[in-house]
């Protein structure tokens, strides 16, 4: 009933939203949903994007359950395409594994810093963020620059995933990884662990679970989910490195995982969803001359009414 | 809370198929225009509202449709999959030109031209070229070659300085053609440089020239865009001679600019666009400068008869040169 | 005063309260009895208009105060600021806010001591007065009052009794939930029993006993739990630490936990330290298991549920969801199961009643004879007589000698006052 509510407000203001600007809210809506869905080359796209929002999603999810606040998805992104890039050379397998690692490793400088001198994770992947943006940016503009030199980026990756039509392999990966999260979160010991800890640590720590090497465990999987996503999106879309090659993946992965409640399998339904209003909203603008404020701003919209009437924390 | 993007997916997919039918039976918009409009898409990397790299490719479309009477599309992509998208959306719709306003367009601009050869893929910067993929190069080091020389024509302590942003290709190359300007006059001339890391931070722009004029240079020449109001701060505050770059600048500091090498971004993409429209389109690297009205030298009238007439003597030769090809300009890249 | 008629409450199938009427008088003492999960604490909730009634009307004349067996207490807090939040809001210096709160305290005749103490550092029993002295603050003309003295020493409980009559005196109507039933009939005026959410039975205390309430409440004779033949070779010794709540209970506690890894540990606040809300009763039991198989686990649970008779729908009620009681049997069902060599017993019969502590008692007598050995830290006193074989004070976080239980009776009260 609350999500009916939420759906119909999100129309109702959308469609004032068009009229405000003089358009037609259902012209706006038929180019909106063909624009995402309407057509084999729309589905690609959107499913294109979906790929690394599902991978950041569930970093998000994975670490938010065992309440650990990794916020440096942006970070561990970039350094597993870093990572990735680097690795690239051995064959598309190690780039994928050592896109993981490097994701893992920059994650779990915040666990050290956490258990050496308690700092907030909060924090410190934020801080981490930015030093991995000024770490790509030192990289394609130095030791990982073109070899001609010329513009900040680097030269293409040694290898790439195998891909069908517009489409990578990167989306089977991702798939494989929701269910992956799900079956550890909900079917083994070490996921129950995890729980715990997140939902009352306290509590943990009097059943005799280790609360440490949970926050170790949690952080390094959701770093090198994220890191994963990086080195994906590298092997599979960009080829390449250049500096502004995190787009906000990291970030949008947050939003991601809180609609789909932080649970694995719903994420995938929910990174399709900003896949879709992404390549939508590419749509608008380019064919009802939208302006891309408008349509993200939009998508904001939306995005905040399911997360405000969806049974996201029930108070009673 | 699936249940909810379920039912938002199939109200919107009712809604949108409802209306499809409709479109079936009344045409509307969406119908291909006629074939003898020009169609033109602009991919920008960030918001056309920025007053400044995304604005000026955004007037510069403006200007085809107004000048050429062209269709044009905008779409703001932020990442390679959005950027491949917009290309091949263009692509699928026939669109006759598509511009990527920037070097990082270059790989989606190859990929695109070759599955839509009727499309011609112009990138804004960049060395790639297939049939109907090519970059615009502005050479505005034409420009600044120039005051180079006025610079050592005029410097009494024989010392330039140059502030810069970022040290991006496309800058360090008009620095090289300063310097090579000032060389051209007199070899031993010293021409300092400091980067000072980003466009925006005014008070890093201005300690920066501060220091260059403490070390002696007495004329600046900046590539520091936004920041660029701290050096011309600083040399008022100091009465150094110095240099705009790419737009006019020569009011913001009427007492001290000089002249201002100016680069005409809008007029670029009109040029280009024509190019296109007449069919004499060529898949190479597209230099624009001052032939083609893009790249210019433009004096402050004000401070211009304070010049030794052999400076401008000097400047107008040299400019004849270049517009003629008799003068190489050299370039960073 | 307050009336209360034929009020119904359900949750989901459960029927909390079934159609009671009760009408309560100024200045009397009533005190609330009956098992866990009798509709007691919700009765009292609707009462004071926390939880709407399913149907039914009240009428309510005046300020209804409440106290918890839960804490609503911001813990970063000192004792003075939390008491200060429920001022309107002005500027005040901390030590202004110390000075009000220290005529505030004498003024409940509630001994309470350093108003600047941070919440998170005071004792359960300590808590437990703060709260009651925020609801006294506002001057209610009822005050509910739900298992105060669970957490309370025995001259704590004096304490509170002697506030009780002069609250009653004062013509604030009191309402008493407990399942100690000597301090309800030391204390009560009037006794109202629920059972199973109906009153079944009202009477006036006097000349009531405890064995005719005790057997008001519980229906059926209680169940005798599996007590092992003992062996006094392999029976392990119940050493009890006694004391007045604050005196270092917690801190034994915390490091008993350090240095035992692998023991069962009962913690003293099982809300905050014993269950994870949110998680299953299965899940929750499964907790220190190495293995987690949905289908073991729920089968395993339904066992458990039954023989440490839970009161729960099934192995996937949320364990948040149980009465206090009910979450007191899951945490030691999930760590008796695991024979344990070591136990340690803190406050493990707080707030239950008399079946549930009965049965608490059954177990770790059970365990003791099945030969581990159990740390019980406890503020009442009853309890420690009943299991321990060996007693030991604790008073401003120093052990005293251990004495034998017969030796405790003449030394404890001394040794707990800190005056031996």
């Amino acid at each position: 009933m609350r999500q009916l509510a939420a759906a119909l407000l999100a129309v109702v203001l959308l469609s004032l939203c068009a009229l405000a600007v003089g358009r037609s809210p259902v012209e706006l809506l038929r180019i909106l949903t063909l624009g995402s869905v309407g057509s084999r080359f729309a589905i690609e796209g959107t499913l294109l994007k979906s790929i690394p929002l599902l991978l950041t999603g569930l970093s998000v999810a994975l670490a938010f359950r065992a309440g650990v606040w990794n916020i440096g998805g942006e970070g561990q992104f970039i350094t597993g395409a870093i990572a990735a890039l680097i690795a690239s050379h051995l064959g598309v397998v190690p780039a994928i594994l050592a896109s993981m690692l490097a994701g893992a490793v920059w994650a779990s400088i915040a666990t050290l810093m956490r258990l050496w001198r308690n700092a907030p994770e909060v924090l410190t992947t934020i801080l981490l963020n930015f030093t991995a943006i000024h770490l790509l940016g030192w990289c394609v503009n130095g030791p990982l620059q073109e070899r001609s030199a010329q513009y900040p980026q680097s030269d293409l990756a040694g290898a790439s995933l195998p891909v069908a039509g517009e489409l990578h392999a990167g989306i089977v990966i991702a798939l494989a990884a929701s269910v992956a999260s799900w079956f550890l979160l909900y079917r083994t010991a070490a996921g129950l662990r995890l729980r715990a800890t997140g939902l009352n640590a306290r509590a943990a720590a009097w059943a005799g679970i280790n609360v440490n090497a949970q926050l170790v465990r949690a952080m390094a999987i959701s770093g090198a989910f994220a890191g994963l996503a990086g080195g994906i999106e590298l092997l599979g879309t960009t080829h390449r490195l250049f500096e502004r090659f995190a787009a906000g993946y990291g970030y949008s992965g947050i939003a991601v995982a809180l609609l789909a409640q932080l649970h694995p399998l719903a994420t995938v339904a929910s990174a399709m969803f900003f896949g879709a209003l992404a390549t939508g909203a590419g749509e608008l603008q380019r064919t009802a001359g939208i302006s891309s404020s408008i349509a993200v701003f939009g998508q904001a919209v939306i995005i905040l009414l399911l997360i405000l009437f969806g049974s996201w924390r029930s108070r009673d | 809370m699936k249940r909810t993007a379920v039912i938002i997916v199939t109200a919107l997919l009712a809604v949108a198929c409802n209306q499809k039918q409709e479109s079936t039976s009344t045409p509307t918009s969406a119908a291909p225009a006629p074939k003898s409009v020009m169609h033109v898409g602009l991919l920008t990397p960030g918001s056309i509202n920025d007053a400044g790299w995304n604005a000026l490719a955004w007037e510069g479309v403006q200007r085809i449709q107004k000048e050429l009477g062209a269709e044009v599309s905008h779409q703001e992509t932020k990442t390679p999959a959005e950027i491949l998208e917009g290309f091949k959306s263009y692509g699928a719709k026939n669109y006759d030109l598509a511009f990527g306003h920037g070097f990082e367009f270059q790989d989606a601009a190859k990929q695109a031209g070759a599955q839509y050869p009727k499309t011609i893929f112009i990138t804004t910067s960049g060395n790639t070229v297939a049939p109907n993929v090519a970059p615009m190069v502005f050479e505005l080091e034409q420009a600044t070659y120039l005051l180079g020389i006025i610079a050592a024509r005029e410097s009494k302590t024989g010392k330039a300085g140059l502030v810069g942003g970022i040290n991006l290709p496309s800058i360090a190359s008009t620095f090289l053609a300063f310097k090579a300007g000032a060389q051209s006059v007199n070899p031993k001339f010293e021409v300092k440089e400091i980067y000072t890391g980003n466009f925006d931070d005014l008070g890093a722009a201005k300690l920066a020239t501060q220091s260059l004029i403490n070390a002696g240079c007495d004329f600046i020449f900046h590539q520091a865009n936004e920041a660029g109001r701290g050096v011309f701060q600083a040399c008022q505050e100091k009465h150094v001679r110095c240099f705009g770059s790419n737009k006019n600048q020569n009011d913001l500091a009427p007492d001290v600019i000089v002249a201002s090498a100016v680069l005409d971004v809008p007029g670029a993409f009109v040029t280009v666009a024509k190019k296109v429209q007449s069919h004499q389109f060529k898949p190479e690297i597209q230099y624009l400068g001052m032939n083609e009205g893009i790249v210019s030298l433009v004096w402050n009238d004000k401070l211009k008869p304070a010049m030794k007439p052999e400076t401008i003597a000097e400047v107008e030769k040299v400019e004849q040169g270049i517009r003629s090809g008799t003068v190489k300009v050299p370039r960073g890249f | 005063m307050l009336r209360l008629q034929h009020i119904t409450k359900r949750f989901g199938d459960n029927l909390a309260v079934d159609d009671v009427t009760l009408e309560l008088r100024r200045g009397e003492i009533l005190a609330l009895v009956g098992e866990n999960g009798a509709g007691k604490t919700t009765l009292m909730r609707i009462a004071a208009g926390e939880l709407a009634a399913g149907s039914g009307t009240i009428h309510r004349d005046g300020e209804i105060g409440i106290v918890h067996q839960h804490f609503l207490l911001v813990a970063g807090f000192t004792i003075a600021e939390n008491l200060a939040l429920q001022r309107s809001w002005r500027f005040a210096s901390r030590r202004a806010l110390e000075r009000e709160a220290e005529t505030l305290i004498a003024s409940t005749g509630i001994r309470l001591d350093d108003p600047s103490r941070r919440v998170e550092t005071i004792s359960v029993g300590e808590k437990s007065k703060l709260e009651l002295i925020k609801a006294i603050a506002k001057k209610p003309e009822v005050l509910i009052l739900d298992e105060p003295t669970s957490v309370l020493t025995p001259q704590e409980s004096a304490e509170l009794f002697t506030v009780m009559r002069a609250l009653a005196a004062g013509g604030t109507s009191v309402v008493f939930i407990s399942h100690k039933l000597p301090e309800v009939l030391e204390i009560a005026h009037r006794i109202v029993v629920m059972r199973g959410g109906r009153i079944v039975a009202e009477t006036e205390a006097h000349g009531m006993t405890a064995s005719d309430l005790a057997n008001a409440m519980v229906e059926r004779t209680s169940r005798a739990a599996g007590v092992a033949s003992t062996d006094s070779s392999t029976r392990g010794e119940i050493v009890a630490i006694v004391g007045v709540a604050g005196n270092g209970q917690t801190e034994l506690a915390e490091r008993f936990r350090k240095e035992n890894p692998g023991a069962a540990l009962i913690p003293e606040d099982r809300t905050r330290d014993g269950i994870v809300a949110e998680m299953s009763i299965a899940e929750n039991l499964s907790l220190k298991s190495r293995r987690w198989n949905r289908r073991e686990a729920a089968a395993s649970a339904s066992t458990l549920i039954a023989r440490y008779s839970i009161r729960a729908t099934g192995p996937d009620q949320d364990a948040g969801s149980l009465s206090g009681g009910n979450q007191q049997k899951v945490i030691l069902a999930r760590e008796l199961e695991q024979k344990p060599k070591k136990i340690l017993a803190a406050e493990p019969t707080r707030g239950l009643d008399i079946e549930a502590t009965a049965f608490v008692h059954a177990q770790l007598r059970a365990a003791a004879a099945g030969g581990a050995s159990i740390l019980l830290i406890t503020s009442d006193l009853d309890e420690a007589f009943a299991l321990a074989d060996v007693i030991q004070v604790i008073y401003r976080g120093k052990l005293s000698e251990p004495l034998t239980p017969a030796a405790a009776h003449e030394r404890v009260g001394a040794l707990m006052a800190g005056i031996a």
